[in-house]
Parts: C-alpha cells; structure tokens; sequence
C-alpha cells in the first residue's frame, strides 16, 4: 500500500467569518505531485496554505502529515509544520549567502561556531546539479528567481520538509526554467518528496503533475488523475476569435518603434507596435522589465537607440501618451486612500485640466462612467472593491487617459479561470480602442492568444521574434499552441 | 428631505480624513468650553483674538508638515529653517536692508532648502527621516552664523523705527477689521493650500503619492517633483513663521523654531493627517493646531505647570495616531473579510 504524505479528511475551515475551505478532501502520496487549480478565486489557497503551514483551528475534520494526525477539529494545535512552501514572496534573508539561508537559518541548527567554507562544500555539488551557476557563497539578492526557487527548494529538503508547496512559480519563471524547475521536481519526487502544485493553468498542470484536483467553493469538486484535461470551449473560443481580428489589423503604421534600445540591463532592443495591435515581450531571464518600464518612465537612461512615439522622438515628459499597468494591479495601481473617483480619473487631467476644482466635470466623468462601472463602487472606498472591480477600476482609467501604447505586466498573474476570461475581455477593449499593447510576460500564459507578435529576450543572445502565422513553430510548450498549429481558425 | 439631509451628512463624512478632522473640532470645543468653566477669562475677546495669533504660527508649521505627511515622508528641518527665516530676515534688516528685499532674500534662502530637501528624499531617495536631520542641522547652523553666533540686535536699529514698526505691524502686533494680521496671514495661505491640495492636480498627485508610491509612478506621476514641491510648502511656511517670530520679537533670535517640527507634527497628526500618508485634511490641521493653542492657553489659564502642559500634549498625540493605526488595521481586516 502506497504511504500517504498528506491526508485532509472533511476540513472545514473559518477565517474572519467566511469559510473558505469547506468539507475539504484530499491525500497526496508520497513522490507524488499532486496539481491543484483553483476555478474562482485563489483565497482558499492562502488559507489552506497557512492551515498546512501553521495548524490553523478547524471547524471540523482531521489533517494528517506523513500518517500522524498533526490538527484535528477536537483540539487546535497550533505548532508550525514542517512543511515547504515556494511562492512570489521569499523566505530567504537578503545580505545572507546561500548556504547561510540553507544551513545556519533553520530550527535544528545549534552550531556555536560557523564554518563558512565548511557549509560551502557541502552545498556546492548539490546546487551544481540543479544549477552549475549557482553558487552557495552567492548574496540571496543576486539571485534570479529561478536560483532563488532552487534555494528555497534545497532549504526545504534541508530542513527535513517532505511535502513541498509550490505556488504559481511559472509567473516568476520562463517556460525554460519553468522546464528545469519540473526536472527538479521529478528528482526529488523519485526521492520521496511530495509535492502540492498551485497554479491556474491546465496545461502547466498536466505537464508535472501525477493528478490534480479542481478546488472550487472551498472544496475539491473533481480530482483528474493520469489524464489530459482540456481546457473549456469558451477559452478555446476567445482565443480562435482572437486569432481572426488579428488579420482586421495587419498592415497598420506602428505607432511605438524601438530600435536598438539600451539601457539598465536592456541590450539593443528593436520592436514595434501598430495601434490596436499586441505584442508580447517574454522576459526569459526575468531581468528587464523594470528597467524597460523605467526607460518609458525617464527613471533610467537610454545609454543608445531611439524610441519613436506616433514618428517622432519619445520623451518621457510625455508620459500620459504611455501608460503602464503593474502586476497584479487589483494591488499595485490602487490608491487606497483616494476615492474611486480620484482613483480613475488620476491619469486624466491631461484630458480634463479642470477636473479636480470642477465638480460639474467630475459629476459628468461620474455619469459617464457609472453605465459602465455601476452605481454603487463609486461609493465605496477602493480597498473594500472586489478584485474584478479593481481591476475594472484600473482599465477603465486606461481607457479615459486613452494613451497611444500600453505597457501591461503580467495581465493574468494571479488570476483565476473567471477572472482571466475577464482580463482577456479588458485587453481587447484596450486593442479595440486602437491603443497598442505592449505585453510583458515571464511565462506566456494566455498572452500569446492576444498576441500578433511574440518577442522572446534572453541576456547574451539576440532576441527571438515569432510573428503569428510562426506561432506554430515555437519550440516550447506553451498554452493554446494546439490552436496555432492545427487548422487555420478561418 | 430628511433622506436628501442624511445623504449629503453621509456625503461629507465619507470624505477621507474628514471624521478626524471634525473630531479634533469636536475635542476644541470640549477642552475649550471645559477650560472656559474653569476660568471664564477664556471666553473674552481679547483672549479670543490672542488665541488665534499664538496659534497661527503652529496652523502654517502644522500645513507645511501636513504636506509633507500626506506624501508618507517627514520633514525635521521645519523648525530650524523657522529659526533661518528669523535670524536672516533679522540680521539683514538689521544691516538697514530693506524689509521688503530682506524677506525675499530669506525666502530664496528657505525655498533652497525646500528643494535640497526634495532633492534628497525625492530623487536620492534618502530616508526623509535622515535626510531632513541632516537639513536640520545645517539649517540651524545657518541661523548661528548668519549673525557671527550671537541673536540680533534690534531691526530698528538698522532699519529705523517707523519701517520696524510697520514690519512688526503687518507679521504681529497689527489688526485689520479688528483680527491680528498674524492670523489673517495664516488665514490666507491656508485657504491657498488647502485650494492647492484638495482642488488642484498637484494635490492629487501628492495624495497619490502618499497613498501608493509605486501606482503614482506607473500612472504617470513624477514622485521627485511631487515631493520637491511639498518640500517647498513646508519651506515657505516656515519662512513665513520665522517672519513672525522676527517681527514678534523685533530682532532675530538663534533659537528661533526650536522643536516647532515636533509641533508641526503634533498638529497635523490631532487634525487626523495620518503620518503612515495618503490621508487628511488641512481643514484638520486648523483644529490640531487649534487644539495645541487651546490647551496650552487653557492651561495657563489654570496656572497648570509647563510639565503638565507637554503631558497632556504627548498623550493627545500618542492617542490621535493610536486612532489612525487602529482605524486603518481595522478597515483592512474588514476588506478582507469582505
């Protein structure tokens, strides 16, 4: 009989008056991965992480770890498990080295006396398998996300964690280090290791996962095993209409051109963009997109090349005629303590100087968006908006500053099925306005079905460029390549 | 009607920092009712009328550092650039500048530090904490030196006693339609920048700032020009109350504004301007610095010791940012819970 890693019998769980595990049911064996994707919303998953992590009081049922009941509803036992986890925020200590977070920053260590090369030799030949540029004695702020993810992987296995749960890594990632990190997994997987992966996405699920479960309403509502899963038509849809207004746009003048661009860690970059058009820029390395934003924004200097803006010199003055949307921007564009109002019409006063000591033109902006946005957000302050509102409240204000370009980060980090059917409907609205959008992804994700054009950025090398039709002969899986590789969507 | 009443009531207190505000206007009236019991004197005219000129140099501290708070930073060279703008104003008016020639001099020279200021915290991104410490100190020095170490003589010395007077008329001892100029003044520029941060795009961008450093940013905001100009606000402001306390004291002294950033801070955080930024109102800092006037007033008035009077300051302050950092933990949870 195959040993269980985990086993969560009938856990239901409240935090702060919801309940967002709900009769929750699930085992993972041991050496397996076990995929979990969450179908609306990604709430339950913080908290089921905190409960595995950090024995959370249970309303009812019985967690087991490694076949020893370590939380049950009859007694809270709050301890802290020994359990992994790797997600967007690290737990590594920046101004530390390596083997400093891997050895000396973990419970059983009572050393007195540290022996920096001692740790160093130790560690070496085990990061060298994984990574041979990866070096035990490096500072944890130089790292790059995918040696940090190692890191924190070997750390784990250090301190003697036997389940491991990794947490939308391939937002941080590139498809290839995405691969390598999969590689990994399975290793360790052989070893004894489980794992417990979160992620949004079918196909990078199927990809390393033994089964995977679909969480919904704070339970598991289906658990897939050994069998590929295919996305819902409705994506498959969105995506074939894509590819059709594609051909409405070709042969538009661009209206943002860069040519041999270079700055902070950018090296000659060269792309342009034609107004309602979309080209995704994949970060292999995840190391230029701040410094591309900062070059739009003035923050870092143009060390060579032009950026031409409507066919004349860009200026970063001008910035209104650029905007740009973070990651995650529900979080990061929110300015919680301005009203809704404020919060959308920020980037406007190019557009409506008067604004602010107008309250005939903000009552005017207000009617014209409350067909839009409803009545009742514009009452409400934006943190208590839910994500969807934010994120309506964010393009709407993108669509008002009606810029020439937009910058979008990593649109769909985060989001859930739900909510990257929405954003995908907020980017068309974008392209249908005829602005250009400028996609900055590590992973592709579902920016490549939005896509025209696909730039792929590595450091030493020139950069890869796959117009659509090329689409099909990317060397890499990658989502809704079935559809570019089968029959023409026509 | 009664619906159309309650909505607009609703209307005006969900503006952000408007609670705090009308709070530290509800605590005015307490202390100053509860004092005027204990001494009726309280309630005189002319007592009135000195209560609104001694708080006017802590309403224009208290705006200058309500800027600066707003924007998530802190300036401590407020009060020694207080000290600058007296003892600048003072010696140069001492030397028979003219009054007119020697305020725009000093004023050149306190904008300076504003923009240092925003130069360092802005675009060098130092700490404002340390930053403006190191202001601070140079600024002071300035005081020091501008007059080889020692306080003024009097400005009527050099600029005989007609223009002195005219001088201390207008920043101190004068009236107009019966209210002291001193209090007009503040008056004044409140209205200005209170105009300025709640009808203008300037003040928008400074809430935004305050309030996400790194939305204002992406959206397009320069956060160094943002800041350099909140620096200004603060800068002027405390040239202007150094004019006072010269024209107060009809000389320059060194120690002009000692501690007044400590005041400015406590003013501004009674009105409700979170010192975490991207919240309050002006409108707050004119009942916070009314609240410090009103007390230490009140308890002169009482014959209360100078000890008492710092106490219950400290307590008030320690209180008013109790209740920002509660209010604010509070609302997130409820988002969250939402």
């Amino acid at each position: 009989m195959r040993e269980e890693a985990l086993r969560m019998t009938h856990v239901t769980c409240r935090e702060q008056g919801s309940t967002p595990l709900r009769d929750f049911n699930l085992n993972i064996f041991t050496g397996e991965i076990m995929g979990l994707i969450p179908l609306n919303g990604g709430h339950g998953m913080t908290v089921l992480i905190d409960l595995l992590r950090q024995n959370l009081p249970l309303q009812r049922g019985n967690i087991y770890y490694r076949e020893e009941l370590i939380n049950t509803w009859r007694a809270a036992a709050p301890r802290y498990n020994r359990i992994g986890v790797l997600q967007s925020s690290s737990c590594l200590v920046e101004g530390l080295t390596v083997a400093d977070n891997i050895f000396v920053l973990r419970p059983a260590f009572k050393s007195w006396l540290i022996r920096p090369r001692l740790l160093r030799q130790q560690l070496q030949p085990v990061l060298d398998k994984f990574d041979p540029n990866l070096s035990a004695g490096a500072y944890v702020e130089d790292l790059t996300h995918f040696q940090r993810f190692v890191v924190e992987l070997v750390k784990a296995v250090v301190a003697g964690c036997r389940l491991i749960i990794l947490r939308e890594v391939s937002t941080f990632i590139s498809d290839l280090e995405l691969s390598r990190l999969h590689d990994i997994l399975r290793y360790y997987a052989g070893e004894g290791l489980s794992f417990l992966y979160l992620g949004y996405h079918y196909e990078e699920l199927t990809q390393i996962c033994d089964r995977t479960a679909l969480f919904s309403n704070g339970r598991i509502v289906k658990i897939l095993e050994h069998e590929r899963i295919g996305a819902p038509a409705s994506f498959d849809n969105i995506v074939r209409r894509q590819l059709e207004r594609h051909h409405d746009r070709a042969g538009l003048p661009p209206v943002l051109e860069v040519e041999e661009l270079s700055g902070g860690a950018i090296d000659k970059l060269t792309f342009s963009v034609a107004p309602g058009e979309c080209v995704v820029l994949q970060d292999l390395q995840n190391r230029i997109f701040r410094d591309l934003v900062g070059l739009f924004m003035g923050d870092v200097p143009i060390r060579a090349g032009a950026i031409r803006l409507g066919g004349v010199p860009y200026r970063p003055e001008q910035n209104r005629q650029i905007a740009v949307i973070g990651e995650r921007p529900d979080r990061s564009m929110i300015f919680p303590q301005l009203s809704y109002l404020d919060n959308l019409g920020i980037t406007l006063d190019h557009r409506l100087p008067e604004l602010w000591f107008s309250r005939r033109v903000q009552w005017g902006l207000r009617q014209e968006c409350e067909r839009k946005l409803g009545t009742e957000v514009f009452d409400l302050p934006p943190g208590k908006l839910l994500t969807q509102q934010k994120y309506d409240l964010v393009y709407q204000r993108i669509l008002l500053q009606n810029p020439k370009v937009v910058f979008c980060i990593q649109p769909f980090q985060g989001a859930d099925m739900e909510m990257r059917i929405h954003i995908w409907k907020l980017l068309e609205q974008i392209q249908e306005k005829g602005i250009a959008l400028v996609i900055l992804a590590i992973n592709l994700a579902d920016s490549l079905s939005l896509a025209s054009r696909l730039i792929r950025i590595r450091q030493d090398a020139p950069p890869e460029t796959y117009e659509q039709s090329e689409f099909g002969r990317i060397p890499f899986s990658a989502p809704w390549l079935d559809l570019y590789r089968g029959p023409s969507p026509s | 009607m009664e619906a159309k009443k309650a909505s607009s009531l609703r209307r005006f207190f969900a503006i952000r920092g408007m609670s705090a505000a009308m709070i530290s206007f509800a605590a005015l009236i307490v202390i100053y009712i509860g004092f005027g019991i204990m001494n009726p004197v309280m309630f005189s005219g002319d007592n009135i009328m000195n209560l609104l000129r001694a708080m006017s140099k802590y309403l224009l501290i208290g705006i200058g550092q309500s800027y600066i708070l707003i924007t998530g930073n802190i300036d401590l060279s407020l009060g020694a650039v207080v000290g600058m703008s007296a003892m600048m104003a003072g010696t140069l008016m001492t030397h028979g500048v003219n009054p007119v020639v020697a305020c725009l001099i000093t004023l050149v020279a306190c904008l300076l530090v504003g923009v240092i200021n925003g130069f360092l915290v802005g675009q060098l991104k130092l700490p404002p904490f340390i930053a403006t410490l190191g202001t601070m100190f140079a600024a002071r020095g300035v005081a020091y030196m501008v007059n080889g170490n020692r306080n003024t003589d009097a400005i009527s010395s050099g600029i005989g006693k007609e223009a002195a007077d005219t001088f201390q008329n207008i920043f101190y001892y004068g009236k107009t339609f019966g209210i002291y100029n001193t209090f007009l003044i503040a008056m004044v520029i409140f209205a200005a920048f209170f105009f300025l941060l709640s009808r203008t795009r300037t003040g928008r961008h400074i809430y935004a700032v305050g309030s996400n450093v790194d939305a204002a940013k992406l959206s397009g905001v320069s956060v160094f020009g943002t800041t350099t100009k909140t620096y200004l606000v603060s800068a002027f402001c405390a040239f202007v109350t150094g004019l006072i306390l010269c024209a107060q004291a009809g000389m320059g002294n060194m120690e002009a504004g000692n501690t007044y950033e400590m005041y400015a801070v406590a003013a501004s955080v009674i009105g409700g301007v979170s010192p975490l930024g991207g919240t309050g109102l002006l409108l707050g800092t004119l009942g916070g610095a009314a609240v410090w006037q009103t007390l230490e007033n009140g308890l002169n008035m009482v014959h209360a010791p100078v000890g008492i009077q710092r106490l219950a300051i400290g307590i008030i302050v320690v209180f008013a940012v109790m209740i920002d950092v509660v209010f604010r933990s509070g609302a997130g949870k409820k988002a969250v819970k939402k």
